[in-house]
Parts: C-alpha cells; sequence; structure tokens
C-alpha cells in the first residue's frame, strides 16, 4: 500500500491558508481606477493619432490641382537651367499660363465640391518623382534632351491623371470637367514628344512596323504612342551615365492612396 | 393504368412551362419599363450612347479613308483611320451594338473638305470627337463604358495635335492647344 505525499489535514490547511490570502489580495485592490490598458516600459512618447482620410471628389480635385503646382514648379525649374529651346519658349509660355488656368478651374471646383483649393505641389509627387529628376540635372550630358524628357513625362502623367479620375470622381458632371482639362494636358504632352522624337510622329508598332528604340535606352515618345489614352506607369530617365552606366531612373503613376491630398493637408 | 401514370407526369410540366413562360414575359415587361441593364450590361441610355460613339468612329474612319484616296500620308492618316476603327470595334464590343445611321449628315459635310485639306479638316474633326466624348463622359452610366470614353477622348486630342503639326501649324498656340469646338450632337 502506498501513501499519498500530501494527507487530508494538510490539504485542508493550505485551502484555508491561499483563499485567506486571496481574499487579502482582493480587498487591497478594491476601489482601483486609472487605465485599464497594458502597461508599458520606458518614457516612449505617446502614439500619433492619425487624422481621418476620407477620400471623396474634393480630395480627387485637390490632388489635381497640385498635379497642376507640381508642374508649374517643374517649368519654374526647366526654365532656369537655360537648356529649353528657344524656338519652344512660347510652348513653354503657354504651358505655364494653361496650368495656372487649370489651377484656378478646379479650386471653384474643389469649393463646390465642399473643399478647400490646394495651390500648391503634389508633396508625394514632388519629393519622389520630380526632385530625384531635377536632381539629375546636376552634370547632365544633354541638358536639353533631359529638359524635354522630364516635361513630357510630366505632361503625360497629367493627362493619364485626369483621364483616370473619370472612374473615380462620383459626381458624373465633375467627369466632364477633368477631361477638358486632362485633353488639354495630353496635347501638351504630344506637342513635346514631338520634340523629343521629331524623325516619327507614329508610334511604328500600330502599323505593324517594329519598336523605335533608343540606343541609350531613353524611353522613346510618341505623338499617338498607342490605341488609347494609357494608364500604365509613364518611365522617365534622366540625366548622365554613373560609373556604372545606370542614368537616374523614376517611375511615373497616377496618384494613389499615398499621393492623394486629403482635408487634413494644407501647403 | 399506364395512361394514367403518364397523364399524372405530364400535368405538372405543363405547369412549370407555362409559369416560366409567365416568369419571362413579366422579366422582360419589367426590363423594358425600368431601363435597367441589357445583357451587355448597359443601360438602354448608355446603349444609346454606345450607338451614337459607335457611328461617329466609323464615319470618322470612312472620311480619314477618302483622304487617303485623295493621296494624303499614308502613314498619318492610314493610322488615324485605323485609330478611329479601333475605338469603333471596342465600344461595339463592349456594348453590342452597331453604327446608329445619324452620324452621316455630319460627315458628308465634311467629306470634300477631308478630299482638299485633309490635315486642317482632321483638325477640325478630332477637336468634335474630344469635345464630344468628354462630354458623354458625365451622363454615361457605365464605369467601364466611360473609361473606354475617356482613353478615346485622351488619345482623340492627341490627334488633334498631330494634324496641326501636319498642317505647319505648330506655332499657332491655339491650333495646338486649344480645342475650340463644340460637341457633335450640338453641332448636327
Amino acid at each position: 500500500m502506498t501513501r499519498s505525499p500530501i494527507t487530508r489535514r494538510e490539504l485542508i490547511r493550505n485551502g484555508t491558508l491561499t483563499l485567506s490570502l486571496g481574499a487579502i489580495l482582493a480587498a487591497c485592490g478594491a476601489g482601483r481606477s486609472g487605465t485599464t490598458a497594458p502597461g508599458r516600459l520606458g518614457v516612449a512618447p505617446p502614439k500619433a493619432t492619425l487624422p481621418d482620410a476620407t477620400l471623396d471628389d474634393a480630395v480627387r480635385l485637390r490632388t489635381a490641382q497640385s498635379l497642376e503646382h507640381t508642374l508649374l514648379d517643374m517649368y519654374a525649374a526647366l526654365a532656369d537651367t537655360g537648356a529649353w529651346s528657344s524656338g519652344a519658349t512660347a510652348w513653354l509660355h503657354r504651358f505655364v499660363e494653361d496650368h495656372t488656368r487649370h489651377s484656378a478651374e478646379l479650386a471653384e471646383l474643389i469649393t463646390a465640391a465642399g473643399g478647400e483649393a490646394f495651390a500648391c505641389a503634389n508633396p508625394f509627387i514632388a519629393d519622389r518623382a520630380l526632385k530625384p529628376a531635377l536632381a539629375a540635372l546636376d552634370g547632365s550630358d544633354d541638358p536639353h534632351r533631359d529638359v524635354l524628357n522630364i516635361a513630357t513625362a510630366f505632361e503625360s502623367l497629367a493627362g493619364a491623371t485626369y483621364q483616370a479620375l473619370v472612374g473615380q470622381l462620383e459626381t458624373p458632371a465633375l467627369r466632364g470637367a477633368a477631361m477638358g482639362i486632362g485633353g488639354e494636358e495630353q496635347r501638351h504632352a504630344a506637342a513635346l514628344a514631338s520634340l523629343v522624337t521629331p524623325e516619327h510622329m507614329v508610334d511604328p508598332t500600330l502599323t505593324g512596323g517594329e519598336e523605335h528604340a533608343d540606343p541609350n535606352g531613353f524611353p522613346v515618345r510618341f505623338v499617338i504612342p498607342a490605341r488609347f489614352g494609357q494608364l500604365t506607369g509613364i518611365e522617365l530617365v534622366v540625366g548622365a551615365p554613373d560609373d556604372e552606366g545606370a542614368r537616374t531612373a523614376v517611375t511615373l503613376e497616377t496618384p494613389s492612396d499615398n499621393a492623394f491630398v486629403y482635408a487634413s493637408q494644407s501647403c | 393504368m399506364t395512361d394514367s401514370a403518364a397523364g399524372q407526369q405530364t400535368g405538372p410540366t405543363l405547369s412549370s412551362r407555362r409559369a416560366l413562360l409567365g416568369l419571362g414575359v413579366l422579366g422582360a415587361a419589367l426590363a423594358a419599363r425600368s431601363g435597367i441593364a441589357s445583357a451587355t450590361g448597359l443601360s438602354d441610355d448608355d446603349l444609346a450612347t454606345a450607338e451614337l460613339v459607335v457611328g461617329a468612329e466609323m464615319a470618322a474612319a470612312g472620311l480619314y479613308t477618302a483622304a487617303l484616296e485623295a493621296g494624303a500620308d499614308p502613314v498619318l492618316f492610314g493610322t488615324l483611320r485605323d485609330q478611329h476603327r479601333g475605338f469603333a470595334d471596342r465600344v461595339s464590343g463592349l456594348g453590342g451594338v452597331r453604327a446608329r445611321g445619324g452620324a452621316a449628315a455630319w460627315a458628308d459635310a465634311r467629306r470634300d473638305a477631308f478630299a482638299a485639306d485633309p490635315a486642317t479638316a482632321g483638325l477640325d474633326l478630332e477637336n468634335s470627337l474630344a469635345a464630344t466624348h468628354a462630354q458623354l463622359v458625365a451622363s454615361i452610366e457605365s464605369p467601364a463604358f466611360a473609361d473606354v470614353t475617356a482613353a478615346i477622348a485622351a488619345m482623340e486630342s492627341r490627334h488633334a495635335v498631330a494634324l496641326a503639326l501636319a498642317a505647319g501649324r505648330s506655332d499657332d498656340l491655339d491650333a495646338m492647344f486649344t480645342n475650340p469646338a463644340a460637341p457633335l450632337a450640338e453641332e448636327a
């Protein structure tokens, strides 16, 4: 016969002791107040509360207006390089006039949509696309080529942005206004493409020809580049090659979540 | 016994057929009354718009064919003809529609101009088409159809620049960068 390691008396005594201690602890904890959140170690600052980010027509139009100002900043910078050809100076002045007018038209639409105008460059696109492209102009092996490529790419981006807006705007009447502006951006991009690739107005692949590739790897621009207006990423290559032969490359995308100018953002 | 059994089986079949027919007629009547989306996914209003667009694009392709026959640059004007055929095909495929006859009047009015000065006549046409499509996107209900129409309008704006350049008007900033045209529906 084996003997149990705990006797009945020991079990009763230990149980009574545990219950007594539990009652004392419960009594000490009564009436506590304060946060019930888990405790934190250290003195880290509290987490920032993100503002509400409602996506509506006013935000979409603010984003479009910010793109107009991104292009205005771009033209100011390109004009300062002195690499813009004198023959195309009248075009440059016209583009600046058009983008200034577009911004004013958008401001009215934004106000009517219950928003506040955003008359400055798109922070996301300016930081991630325009600034790197402009920085690559320093030490460029062909500044004239680069200013034309930058302007063509950003005008194409603007045209694609308004085309994309047609599928995004909730108010149907705004779609017509968007395409009216977008059509002018497409005209700018097409005219600039005729300077980038003067020997071909039409992409040869549209007529069954072979793809026209640039020997230095620059994307080729055409006045008529495709059957339909495109919403795909726009490749931009700028500047002189580095030691390994690579040039600065940026892909321009139509504005999405991170590039929208939400109501909480201000210039 | 056999006849009776057959009769018992026939009864429910006939009644189901009648019920199906009745439902079909009711559904057709409701669809006709409410103008809800057709089998193509487009509403009646969108289908009417699609017919208008297909007709206009086919008419435009016909005008460029006339220009080519009159000796216009085959690369540029052949491309423009094919572009408009492509637009018509895309919208036709989207809505399952054919061209409506109404586009012929304005096209006929431009035919002589296309033979005489295709670049200038083409510039005028592309401006009209771009204005038409920019206006239509505000009323089209189907998101897919609106997206296609916007993609067409974007390219027609580029066509206009190509034709302004072909007409030697690169210094005419309004010809290059402004669309002064009224939509075709208003013009007709």
